[in-house]
């Protein structure tokens, strides 16, 4: 196969040091694995993420990701810009679109780009991760590299709400996509096609203002996994992943629950079934350890 | 090899649905030379599959007695069944219509006795019932078939089964080798009767309909209340074939939204309130019905049955579009969550079996009609000039129920009749 290269963005929860700085090291070993090449785009910015439609208009929330697209267009032509990140994707994704259709916007932004001499064509294409995985690689490909399979663990897919509305995956039911699914089972452990929390609001940012709230929500996400006998959860998307396994202290201090339920990225699965150690499929990044997928990798 | 005799006098009719079959029997009824042209193995549409009319709540059966019975004996009426228009050229006064029609299997030496059916074992999804039971791989399509003759599966050829079913035929009438053909003829005017389908409910996400048993819709429910479908008569959950006692009806299931069908499907309000009918009479007091609806559209007459659901003690009415159906897992009963407009009560009912009252879609699609059309933002013909001698008739006009389908297919039948009588003067 030959390489494929994509222009791509860790964005801010991603890039070294933040929370989910794991998730880009396994991204990087499962693109290693099935041959796709990452090429950071130069002095990317913020994506403006939830925080972009509280403030500073449309035009400025736009203008950021235009900025990531234009940057792209410049220093990786050609390439299709690839998210890693659920909330940049949908950022990047609706700025073109938005940009595309508009063409008083457009025109606006490049005005505003002008001013440190980039340009905007907004002719690339942005897709997530997962979109490469479904539409360009595959489930049988995948498959076809899996060295360690997952025996044995059952695994409930989280797919929460950026990688699923508006855009979503094609073909996919916005209550029930199954992408996540089929990537559980392509790997060699056990999904859960009747696991009723798949598209549950994990809180995002209220998670810091509405606590309450939204630890109830998180509580029913993992507690519905417990019921269906899941030894982990998997999610696509970084604030699921922190927001689910990162308060279930305090969850169990609210609800007298038990839980200790580790949540991980489907790359991380990934990497460990293509055969990589726990420290390339950032195992080492949990804070609930993932202790069924670390005897798999050390085996 | 079928053999259709016509001139651009005659009056071709697509679609035997209650529509195509009234406009078809009225024209023919004139004096007019008509072929009726349907897709199914028999006619009737998806009247045939209701168990009851509104607002009498008779029995559609007795109409379509009197219909077919109008079809046997009138020699102008031609029916081709499992035949379906390819293409149309021409004008209004001298079309020229193609018609594939499916191999049958089962020519009219059959005499509709069974024994083909009895002899063979494989078995299929139901169509009739919409698959909620199941029928052999010969079988006739309802008890009331019209024609009154059995269909072979090409599922079933070159298997046993097909020898088996030929064996067994004393009437010589099993035709294996039987083959598609494609026939044209002339006509004067077409009516266009190609009726309507249930939207899908699977596109209705928050509902569940794809992932939830005790989810159907209220067709299936027709089916479900009929003493001949495939529960006897009994009210089910598919989950676990229990009776269903607590019932919910969703209304505008698709219907009046940007999201689905723009259109208000006009029949959905009346079905629903006839089809809590089913439920007392199966249940009597333990039958529970709940109308989650927007605004019920019982207009004119059917006022008086609006009126008498409304008072009966077992039936009662939630304002409110249902945002989201949950299922609990111990029982797998479905969860119906949103708000109550009267009063901005939110709840979270559960209930044993959901019936959503899907809307009509018309079965017009503009990119595979065999002549330029002219057809409205919801996807039914409009009454325009440009669209020649060709005429909707019932839901493919609009969303109508049978009594005005009926009315409208009349009015089609005239406009049709006019063409050809133009074409008949200027022949002389």
């Amino acid at each position: 196969m030959a390489k494929k290269e994509v222009s791509y963005y860790p964005g801010c929860s991603s890039q070294t040091g933040a929370s989910s700085s794991n998730m880009m090291r396994a991204t990087q070993t499962m693109c290693d694995e099935l041959d796709i090449q990452l090429n950071e785009i130069p002095d990317w910015n913020c994506c403006g993420a939830s925080i972009g439609y509280g403030g500073g208009g449309e035009l400025p929330r736009l203008t950021l990701s235009a900025r990531n697209i234009a940057l792209s267009e410049q220093h990786n032509p050609g390439q299709e810009i690839i998210a890693t990140c659920a909330a940049c994707w949908l950022s990047t994704r609706e700025a073109k679109e938005r940009l595309h259709e508009d063409a008083n916007m457009f025109r606006d932004a490049n005005t505003a780009l002008n001013e440190i001499n980039l340009k905007l064509n907004n002719q690339t294409p942005v897709r997530h991760m997962v979109e490469v995985l479904v539409e360009d690689i595959g489930f049988e490909a995948i498959k076809a590299k899996v060295k360690k399979p997952l025996e044995g663990l059952k695994i409930a897919s989280y797919v929460g709400c950026q990688t699923n509305r508006p855009f979503g995956i094609a073909e996919e039911s916005f209550e029930n996509p199954v992408y996540l699914d089929h990537i559980i089972e392509s790997v060699g452990a056990d999904s859960i096609p009747t696991y009723e929390k798949k598209v549950q609001c994990c809180g995002g940012a209220l998670a810091f203002s509405e606590p309450e709230k939204s630890q109830e929500m998180i509580h029913g996400i993992i507690e519905a996994a417990y019921d269906h006998g899941a030894d982990l959860i998997a999610t696509p998307c970084p604030l699921c992943q922190a927001n689910v396994e990162i308060y279930q202290d305090q969850i169990n201090a609210r609800f007298g629950s038990k839980f200790n339920m580790p949540v991980v990225y489907y790359s991380q699965l990934m990497s460990v079934a293509f055969g990589r150690n726990s420290k390339d499929s950032a195992l080492d990044g949990q804070i609930i350890r993932a202790k069924s997928l670390e005897d798999i990798a050390g085996k | 090899m079928t053999e259709v005799i016509a001139t651009n006098q005659t009056i071709l009719v697509v679609g035997g649905g209650i529509s195509g079959l009234t406009a078809a029997l009225e024209a023919a009824e004139t004096g007019k030379q008509v072929v009726l042209v349907e897709k199914r193995p028999y006619v009737g549409g998806r009247v045939t599959q209701l168990y009851k009319y509104f607002p009498k709540l008779c029995y559609p059966t007795c109409g379509l007695e009197i219909n077919q019975r109008r079809a046997k004996m009138n020699p102008n009426l031609t029916i081709l069944t499992m035949a379906e228009v390819t293409d149309i050229q021409g004008e209004a006064g001298n079309y020229t219509a193609s018609v594939k029609i499916s191999p049958r299997y089962v020519n009219d030496n059959c005499t509709g006795c069974g024994d083909c059916a009895k002899a063979v074992s494989a078995e299929f999804d139901d169509e009739y019932n919409y698959g909620l039971g199941k029928r052999k791989g010969a079988y006739l399509p309802h008890r009331m078939a019209h024609p009154q003759r059995y269909v072979i599966d090409p599922a079933i050829l070159g298997t046993e089964d097909a020898e088996k079913a030929k064996t067994a035929c004393k009437a010589g009438a099993v035709d294996l080798d039987m083959q598609e053909e494609t026939v044209s003829f002339k006509a004067g005017a077409v009516v266009w009767a190609t009726g309507w389908q249930p939207y899908d409910a699977n596109k209705i996400q928050p509902y569940g309909y794809d992932r939830f048993q005790n989810v159907i819709t209220n067709v299936e429910f027709e089916r479900m209340a009929d003493p001949n479908g495939p529960t006897g008569g009994k009210i089910v959950r598919p989950s676990d074939g229990e009776v269903a006692k607590n019932i919910a009806f969703i209304q505008c299931a698709g219907s009046r939204d940007k999201n689905h069908l723009l259109h208000c499907s006009r029949i959905c309000c009346m079905a629903t309130l006839k089809q809590t009918h089913y439920v007392q009479e199966a249940l009597g007091d333990e039958g529970k019905s709940t109308i989650y609806y927007i605004d019920i559209r019982a207009i004119d007459r059917f006022e008086d049955f609006y009126q008498t659901v409304r008072e009966n003690p077992n039936v009662s009415f939630i304002k409110s579009k249902v945002a989201s159906i949950t299922q609990n897992r111990e029982n797998s009963n479905p969860v119906l969550n949103g708000v109550d407009t009267e009063g901005y009560h939110r709840y979270a009912n559960e209930h044993d079996l959901v019936v959503l009252a899907v809307g009509m879609q018309p079965s017009v699609d503009k990119s595979s009609f065999p002549v330029d059309i002219v057809i409205n933002e919801e996807g039914f013909i409009e009454p325009a000039t440009e669209n020649g001698g060709i005429f909707a008739a019932g839901c493919s006009s609009d969303a109508l129920d049978v009594n005005r389908a009926v009315q409208q297919a009349t009015g089609a039948a005239l406009r049709a009749i006019q063409v050809v009588n133009r074409v008949a003067g200027t022949e002389g």
